[in-house]
């Protein structure tokens, strides 16, 4: 009987798991429907529409839309072809033929050529762009092999090299001069205007080279700088989805049934850096004293209404194929947190101070709830607000402050998250220096075979929390309010959205 | 004419001073333009070919200098973090903190007006009680948390109002009036508060003199006394008072735009203050002071105009 | 009088007196009311601050996540915001900021801005010139500006937050000061000590100076109000007091998100603001009668 009922049970929660699963997972079978246009909350302004010269992230989740590199990134990270339709890796690492479509249009209705990607990748190479990323100054040689085919060396071979080419955007050379305030490229969507402080309206780009997408007319970013004003705007019908929506304000579309709350990891690991240049942070058991002494579940819960993974090193959990679970490798305990304080020469505790960029929300609250925490085993915080400015300054690039709380990401492949942390790394503002890091992130940098990389980074992430390089807090969520009509939304790990695949349904 | 031409001169040089003050603290302040473009990602390199093209690498004040010369050939310069041209950036930012600034100003004058005429010519009754008291509340209010009550009334709550942000005039007129239309009144209660006693207390100066008795006296209207007579007459101090307050709403709506994501001079101001980007900050704070300066001598000379005892050397 | 200080700079003004006059009171005894009326609920604030001060009750900063945005109830009066900490003890907190922001940044501006207008009024000429068109310099910009742009210079915290409020008010108390000397300067009394072979120091500290004194103690309690909205605007957007240090404006910053799940959220702090500016401002409104010349 009992056995029975058991087995019921099992059959009813695998049939409640698909009733839910496809409950959940309709939009992406059902035919989507086309038309309509759809409004987004943004918070700020873009910087520059010039892909090669931007840098906000406000510009970025909107360029998504309308630029293009030879490959393209899918929700899950992963790389997929883009305006190249496919590419061979000599063995050695170093030189990659990619071959392009043939049916690729710019905004301006011309077609796409060889031409136009070595002109676009030379200009991401000249020093005086202003580039802001440097991967590009591996390239060594870019050629055209036929209309179809270009060649590219690089003088060693880069891992990460592909994943950074999704960020590299294909443009005409005729439209250069206004591309700031005029961007074109071959995305799915095509500006139409920018309104400074008020909105960027895209429309539909007829011919888009997947001729399915996308579904929508056209979009409109609309500029809503705070969050509390955003949700009100999502009631109001003024908007219709709010990405990356603060944890405060999701109360609101939780409880109500015109909207849906959608929520994944955000690729974007919150840490508070000790600075392991000064006392007594250069000390382990100090370290790790502080990491036993924060209650990791209690400061997302407090400081993001619960949204957030719990990690334990530097790796959020969305990026499947190398996260290693160290969550729980220093569970809360703060009488171990008080012994190893004691042992390490402060039975009283001590005092220090806790910079925090005033621009970020979470990390305020995080610092609040982690100051509370540690008071309790005798480590008085002082807190400092800075600005961001002043942030990247000072405790950033000049490595001046003992504890600070930041998110770092963004980012698709392990080299480029965890290289912060090797020794000679310009902006390893930790100040981490451990030779087996450093030779395993070398290592990692040459290696193409994904298995081996993936042992590689998986001790990388280990070193890290053995040494409590830094307390690891958690991934937040990407949280994503909309309508309930609104479809075929995708989170991606990087701050971009996607709105090709969007449409209205019922 | 003498006077006139003192004025001015004073004028510029204030503005000069202001220019320079803004200047200075802004070259205090920790963070670099070039650094904050770049933010986390910035590469050593790279930073300084960036601090070159914007023209960071110069010494203070020949930066200082260069900008003087510029906005005298009535070239503001160029955005740092938009790339676009300063003055462009403030003219698309310019209705909004304008119509802002001139529909609280119409509720100002509109109710303070009325209500303070009001309240002399019933004083000592309830009703200049009631204004009075009233008048008080409203200077004590602050006003962004008098914005965030009307926002919780009229926009959660009934749902009659916009929730903040802002439509351009031009696509939809009734939508962009709707969206301005609790801010101003916001904005307006102070002022409104403030310029009600003024009102208030000089009719009540005016209502004891003597010709206005005498009219009384020879049988006109009390409402003809009140409103033609005894109002005409304190429209001085109830001028200049306005004036300074138009000044100030331009230029300090701040805190307003924040509360109702208004994309404003104020917000833009702010904007530009967190990103370091000086040139910005610079044309605002110099647009901002040329408003203020400017509005408070037309002030000056309105005041000389409405009242012909005032006589300046 | 306008709060906004860059309005009342009016008073300051050469036609000030002519303005003032219409302030005169129409009978005493709303004086007196509103002098009684302005202290008490002066005094309500400061025994709010002295809550904070004498550890009864919830502490300020102890959070308790488990228990947030409670209802008001017997163990939290106001409430909890959304960190689980005592809304009463953090309104508490918020008062004795506020009074020590208020009085700091007046006291700033009132000393500096009373030496440097005595000094402009009394030396007149060149001294007057340079002074007087830097303090225009100053006052080109409205008050809250010049306060969020010396803020970011000298960074948060209260003692920055008071001087930056301080110096966006000082003008004011230059040009008040700057005007009753020029008027006193050549009075007859002065005079008469002058002839009299009284040293300069003596005539400006036992002469001018009371006699100046009056419009500066006015304006300070106006000034006070308007240091504490400035501070609760500054706070509001995030520039002013830093956490965990509860302040009025961030307390409303902080709770605006929850603004339709906890209204007592917003309605404390901003209440408590407005108890303390209108105490003030009945305060000022009373002393400005009571200290007129014309009114005997």
């Amino acid at each position: 009987m009992g056995l029975r009922l058991t087995l019921l049970a099992r059959l009813g929660i695998v049939l409640l798991c698909i009733g839910f699963l496809t409950a959940n997972s309709s939009f992406v079978f059902a035919s989507p429907n086309y038309g309509g246009h759809l409004i987004v909350a943004v918070p700020t302004d873009p910087d520059t529409f010039d892909a090669h010269k931007a840098v906000a992230a406000a510009t970025k989740e909107i360029d998504f839309n309308t630029y293009e590199g030879l490959v393209s990134y899918n929700s899950k990270g992963e790389i997929i072809p883009a305006l190249a339709v496919d590419w061979d890796i000599s063995a050695d690492g170093t030189e990659y033929i990619f071959t392009l479509r043939e049916d690729v249009f710019f905004h301006n209705n011309r077609l796409m050529t060889a031409e136009d990607v070595v002109y676009s990748l030379n200009r991401i190479r000249d020093d005086s762009t202003g580039y802001p990323l440097t991967w590009h100054k591996n390239i060594e040689h870019l050629e055209i092999l036929d209309t179809q085919q270009i060649r590219l060396v690089l003088a060693e071979p880069y891992a990460p090299f592909l994943s950074e080419l999704a960020d590299a955007a294909i443009i005409p050379s005729e439209a250069v001069e206004t591309l700031g305030v005029k961007p074109i490229g071959t995305g799915p969507f095509k500006f139409v205007e920018w309104a400074i402080g008020q909105h960027i309206k895209l429309t539909k780009f007829e011919k888009y080279w997947k001729a399915e997408l996308p579904y929508l007319d056209g979009v409109t970013f609309k500029i809503v700088p705070n969050p509390a004003t955003a949700i009100l705007n999502l009631k109001a019908g003024a908007v219709h989805v709010i990405p990356r929506l603060s944890a405060d304000v999701a109360w609101q579309v939780e409880e109500d049934p015109e909207f849906r709350l959608l929520s994944a990891p955000m690729n974007t690991p919150q840490l508070m850096a000790y600075n392991l240049m000064r006392e007594p942070f250069d000390d382990i058991r100090v370290r790790q004293a502080i990491n036993y002494g924060i209650d990791k579940d209690l400061l997302i819960e407090g400081a993001a209404w619960g949204y957030g993974s719990k990690i334990g090193s530097n790796m959020s959990p969305s990026m499947e194929a190398f996260y290693v679970d160290y969550a729980d490798y220093y569970p809360y305990d703060p009488d171990k947190a008080r012994q190893l304080l004691k042992n390490a020469g402060y039975p009283h505790g001590f005092q220090s101070t806790l910079s925090l960029p005033v621009d970020y929300d979470l990390h305020v609250k995080a610092g609040e709830m982690a100051a509370a925490m540690l008071a309790e085993i005798g480590i008085e915080l002082e807190l400092e607000l800075v600005e961001w400015g002043t942030w990247l300054e000072r405790i950033y690039t000049k490595r001046d402050y003992d504890l600070t709380i930041v998110g770092l990401g963004g980012k698709l492949d392990p080299h480029t998250i965890l290289n912060r942390y090797t020794s000679d790394y310009s902006r390893n503002f930790f100040n981490f220096a451990h030779e087996e890091y450093d030779a395993l992130i070398e290592e990692g940098f040459l290696e193409t075979n994904p298995s081996k990389r993936g042992t590689i980074y998986a001790r990388c992430q280990e070193i890290l929390a053995e040494e409590a390089a830094a307390l690891f807090i958690m991934d937040p969520n990407d949280l994503v309010a909309m309508a309930k009509e609104v479809n075929g939304w995708q989170h991606y790990p990087k701050y971009v959205d996607d709105l090709a695949h969007v449409y209205f349904g019922k | 004419m003498q006077y006139l031409r003192q004025r001015v001169a004073a004028l510029l040089f204030t503005l000069f001073v202001a220019c320079a003050i803004t200047f200075v603290v802004f070259n205090v302040i920790p963070g670099d333009p070039a650094l904050l473009i770049m933010g986390t990602e910035a590469d050593p390199e790279v930073l300084d070919t960036l601090r070159q093209t914007l023209g960071l690498d110069l010494p203070l004040h020949r930066q200082f200098f260069r900008w003087v010369k510029a906005v005298t050939k009535g070239d503001l310069g160029t955005s740092l973090r938009m790339g676009q041209p300063v003055a462009a950036l403030i003219k698309e930012r310019l209705p909004v903190t304008l119509s802002l600034a001139a529909l609280a100003m119409v509720f100002t004058l509109g109710f303070s007006v009325i209500a303070g005429a009001y309240a002399a010519s019933h004083r000592g009754r309830p009703i200049d009680f009631l204004i009075v008291i009233m008048s008080q509340i409203g200077l004590a209010i602050p006003h962004f948390w008098l914005g965030i009550l009307l926002m919780l009334l009229f926009s959660l709550r009934w749902k009659l109002l916009p929730p903040g942000g802002f439509v351009q005039w031009h696509t939809d007129p009734r939508q962009a009036f709707l969206s301005l239309l609790l801010p101003a009144v916001a904005l307006a209660s102070h002022r409104v508060a403030s310029l009600t006693r003024i009102t208030r207390a000089a009719m009540l100066d005016i209502l004891s003199q003597d010709y206005i008795r005498a009219s009384r006296s020879r049988g006109i209207s009390h409402t003809v006394v009140i409103y033609q007579h005894a109002l005409k007459n304190s429209l001085v101090p109830i001028i200049t008072v306005a004036g300074m307050q138009f000044a100030g709403l331009l230029a300090g709506s701040v805190v307003a735009e924040e509360v109702f994501a208004l994309p404003g001079l104020g917000r833009l101001l702010l904007q530009a203050i967190g990103y370091r980007d000086l040139p910005l900050v610079q044309g605002i704070a110099l647009f901002m002071a040329v408003m203020v300066v400017s509005v408070n001598f037309i002030t000056d000379m309105l005041y000389l105009l409405l009242d012909p005892r005032i006589r300046y050397e | 009088m306008a709060v906004i200080w860059r309005e009342k700079e009016i008073a300051a003004r050469s036609r000030a007196k002519e303005l003032a006059a219409l302030f005169k009171p129409r009978c005493r005894t709303s004086m007196t009311v509103s002098v009684c009326l302005g202290t008490s609920l002066l005094l309500i604030v400061c025994a709010l601050a002295l809550i904070s001060y004498v550890k009864i009750g919830p502490s300020p900063n102890v959070m308790d996540v488990r228990a947030r945005l409670m209802v008001p109830s017997r163990g939290h009066i106001l409430g909890t915001d959304h960190f689980g900490r005592d809304l009463l003890a953090r309104t508490a907190y918020g008062a004795r900021i506020a009074l020590q922001v208020g009085i700091t940044s007046t006291l700033l501006a009132a000393c500096l801005g009373v030496v440097l207008g005595g000094w402009a009024g009394y030396k007149g000429g060149l001294w007057d010139e340079g002074i007087m068109r830097a303090v225009d310099g100053l006052m080109a910009f409205p008050g809250i500006l010049f306060a969020i742009m010396l803020v970011t210079v000298l960074g948060p915290g209260v003692f920055n937050t008071a001087l930056a409020i301080g110096a966006a008010n000082l003008p004011v108390f230059a040009r008040i000061t700057r005007g009753a000397f020029l008027t006193n300067r050549t009075a007859l009394y002065v005079e008469a000590a002058r002839a009299l072979g009284a040293k300069p120091s003596h005539i400006v500290w036992r002469h001018i100076m009371p006699n100046s004194l009056g419009p500066v103690i006015v304006q300070a309690t106006v000034t006070c109000a308007t240091a504490i909205l400035t501070e609760a605007s500054l706070s509001y957007l995030g520039l002013g007091i830093q956490p965990p240090h509860a302040s009025w404006g961030r307390m409303l910053k902080e709770a605006q998100p929850f603004m339709g799940r906890a209204p007592w959220l917003v309605l404390v702090p901003g209440l408590a603001v407005f108890i303390t500016v209108i105490g003030l401002n009945l305060l000022g409104d009373g002393l400005r009668d009571w200290l007129d010349p014309n009114n005997s």
